[in-house]
């Protein structure tokens, strides 16, 4: 018989054994779900736990030499929606599609069709057509940031009682232009965060903004844990770019570029400032342009660089460069008399006109009153080899190398095949085509004693991250001639030409040596020189001994005049006055009593 | 056959005595036991505290971090905002809406104010600032 004991005895041991059952079951559950399970059941909970978002940088800005800003990035806000979430309750559907369509001022249907739809259906491989869930449907993009703000108070304020779930706002920049369309044409514009034109598609690489997918633990309101594995590739800022405009000079061009439109209404026209020592290109002015930041009004037509891209016949602007060669050679002196036949000559069974007869001149006199016969004639004592080099060596038929795409080389056929005209018409501006900026750039070598620099415009670039800034590069100025006194024999010319009988007194500015030159010429229709379409210019540079600047001004097609001295240079005068006062460039005394 | 006389007294008495040994060292194990569980329970429970400490302080700086980068992008459309109002276009048209009658200086009228440093400007003493030689000179072109 059982005694007390023996039962205490047992039910213990039953006990122990339950307990031991129970342990061996847990173990072997354990065992189940850490080591058989355990990668499917690793995956389920991080997929739970883990959050990803894309973090974006910021592209790079541009800004003007004393970093004034020219294009900047708005923080903005796309608004994004999780359709198989919030097409799960239609008529919370209804009130999100409401609410969105209010602030964002959109169409409610077209959200509402957006929003309801939580799934599509797709073929499989197999060929079976099966529904997937829309988990991504854009809003809208950009939404200005006070508006997104109080939208996401109302979404926010409203999900936490259960409200709106399933609308998303991811942080992102739009390109913005504050100074609208000032420098348009140089600055450009971009499409999908790729420069498309000027500056933005030239350092496009440097300054484009990258990337990048962060992944981190969360916490169930789907904060980031601070005790929590965050894997996540750097993302860097683009470059900022500093330009060598100057902005407050860049506004005079445009103002006053802005004037010469609205009185002569030519097809196009541009004002180009360098700095002749340096090469530095101080403010760039182009019509038609465009905002950049209203794209709706934009065509292909102003986006267009004209300063590097097109070309043009510099007419008589080229006289003084080629008669620098004779000069610098010894074939000519200021002094020297020439026969310009009285306004007609034939020479190679082409007559050449004058655009007023004009008897025997002397050099100074010819680039003075710009005759065509008299270079004409010059060039002739020169002989082709000595004109070629000439041109040549002021940059004529080779790129500036200005850091913009696409720039054109310009027309200058190769000695081997010039005609019997070509030397009585490249010194003349005639059947030579160059682009502004080349003209620039050879007037900088005759303003710059001699001296020919590369054109910049772009002056230097900071890393945002490492704080510390690239100085582009540049080569020291070519010298041209080969005797030391030309480029002032030249300037004494030049001075002459905004002078009392110059052909460009309206440039004159009253305190300051003016030295300079106006072109007029034709407009190539169809292969011939057109006889109604004509190019106005004035290039100069003040003070003339001591030049602050090389100026550019040149209209297109001007109506009711055609004259560089009439359209182009009075533009010239009032753009470099203001200038010069802003440079503090102060007038001559001596200058002023005359 | 093997006949022992045992005297019971003393073996009651040294039963009892073990008896009371083996208790109280019973009740040393055990109290080692609930020590040794009272201090990781303890720790088990300071560690909680501490981890919701950190959730709670992890909360408001991600709340404040937050705020901060909010900040910041109000800075930078603020910052963008003002340069657009300092462009020339901008300040020209409120000059005609206002119909501000500005013209810029003759050449004559403006003067260029120059500072030369003659060394650091930086005190070296709060009180000595005489050691500085700064130097002002307004000229007239």
């Amino acid at each position: 018989m059982l005694t007390g004991n023996d039962h205490l005895r047992i039910r213990t041991k039953l006990v122990v054994g339950i307990f031991i059952l129970i342990f061996i079951a847990l173990f072997g559950r354990l065992y189940y779900v850490q080591v058989i399970r355990h990668k499917e059941l690793y995956q389920k909970a991080r997929k739970q736990y883990t959050a990803t978002k894309t973090k974006i940088s910021k592209r790079g800005e541009i800004f003007d030499t004393k970093g004034n800003l020219l294009v900047g990035n708005i923080p903005c806000d796309d608004i994004i929606a999780d359709p198989s979430i919030v097409a799960a309750n239609l008529s919370k559907c209804r009130q999100v599609s409401k609410l969105l369509a209010h602030y964002l001022k959109l169409d409610y249907k077209k959200v509402y069709a957006k929003l309801s739809r939580g799934s599509r259906t797709v073929t499989n491989k197999k060929g079976q057509k099966i529904p997937r869930k829309i988990k991504y449907a854009v809003i809208a993009r950009k939404v200005p940031l006070k508006t997104s703000s109080g939208l996401k108070k109302i979404i926010f304020s409203k999900e936490k009682k259960g409200g709106f779930k399933g609308i998303f706002f991811e942080e992102t920049y739009q390109r913005y232009y504050p100074k609208g369309e000032l420098l348009a044409n140089i600055l450009g514009f971009t499409n999908l965060n790729h420069g498309k034109v000027g500056v933005e598609r030239f350092l496009d690489k440097k300054i484009s903004s990258t990337k990048s997918k962060v992944r981190y633990e969360r916490s169930r309101d789907g904060r980031l844990l601070a005790y929590g594995e965050t894997e996540e590739k750097k993302v860097n800022d683009g470059w900022d770019v500093y330009l060598t405009v100057s902005e407050p000079l860049q506004a005079i061009l445009e103002e006053e570029l802005e004037k010469l439109c609205a009185k002569w209404r030519p097809k196009a026209a541009y004002a180009i400032m360098a700095d002749p020592k340096t090469g530095n290109i101080l403010a760039v002015a182009q019509r038609p342009t465009f905002n950049p930041n209203d794209r709706r009004k934009m065509n292909p037509d102003s986006w267009r660089n004209r300063i590097s891209e097109d070309i043009f016949d510099p007419g008589s602007t080229m006289k003084p460069i080629a008669i620098s060669g004779a000069i610098d050679d010894g074939i000519v002196k200021p002094s020297t008399r020439i026969d310009c036949e009285k306004g007609a000559w034939k020479y190679g069974g082409k007559v050449l006109h004058d655009s007023h007869p004009m008897a025997i001149l002397s050099v100074r006199e010819i680039v003075q009153k710009s005759s065509n016969i008299g270079t004409a004639k010059i060039a002739l004592k020169m002989g082709k080899k000595r004109l070629n080099r000439t041109l040549r060596s002021f940059g004529f038929g080779s790129r500036t190398g200005i850091q913009l795409k696409v720039e054109t080389r310009g027309i200058f056929t190769r000695l081997e095949k010039w005609d019997k005209l070509s030397i009585t018409r490249f010194p003349i501006g005639q059947g030579i085509s160059c682009s502004p900026l080349q003209l620039v750039r050879a007037y900088c070598g005759l303003a710059n004693h001699g001296k020919i620099p590369r054109l910049r415009l772009i002056d230097r670039m900071k890393d945002p991250d490492k704080d510390h800034a690239i100085k582009m590069w540049s080569p020291k100025p070519k010298r041209i001639y080969r005797n030391k006194s030309t480029w002032k024999t030249m300037i004494d010319m030049l001075v002459l030409v905004t002078q009392q009988g110059g052909t460009a007194t309206k440039a004159a500015i009253p305190g300051y040596e003016v030295a300079g030159k106006t072109g007029t010429s034709q407009k190539v229709v169809d292969g011939e020189y057109s006889h109604s379409q004509y190019f106005a210019t004035f290039i100069g540079f003040v003070p003339a001994r001591n030049p602050a600047f090389v100026l550019l001004v040149t209209a297109d097609e001007p109506q009711g005049a055609i004259y560089g001295g009439t359209v182009a240079a009075p533009t010239f005068k009032n753009i470099a006055q203001r200038s010069l006062q802003y440079l503090d460039i102060k007038p001559n005394p001596k200058l002023l009593r005359k | 056959m093997n006949i022992q006389a045992i005297n019971l007294k003393s073996t009651n008495r040294r039963r009892k005595a073990s008896t009371k040994a083996s208790v109280s060292s019973k009740l040393y194990v055990v109290l080692g036991f609930v020590l040794i569980f009272g201090v990781v329970a303890s720790c088990l429970n300071y560690r909680t505290w501490l981890n919701k400490n950190i959730a709670r302080i992890d909360k408001e700086t991600s709340a404040y971090r937050r705020k901060i980068h909010e900040l910041n992008r109000e800075i930078e459309e603020l910052r963008i905002r003002k340069e657009s109002l300092s462009s020339w276009t901008h300040i020209q048209n409120r000059i005609r809406v206002l119909r501000l009658d500005l013209r810029l200086p003759r050449p004559v009228q403006t003067q260029k104010l120059v500072v030369n440093f003659d060394g650091d400007l930086t005190p070296s003493s709060p009180t000595n600032m005489s050691g500085n030689k700064v130097a002002m000179a307004a000229y007239n072109h």
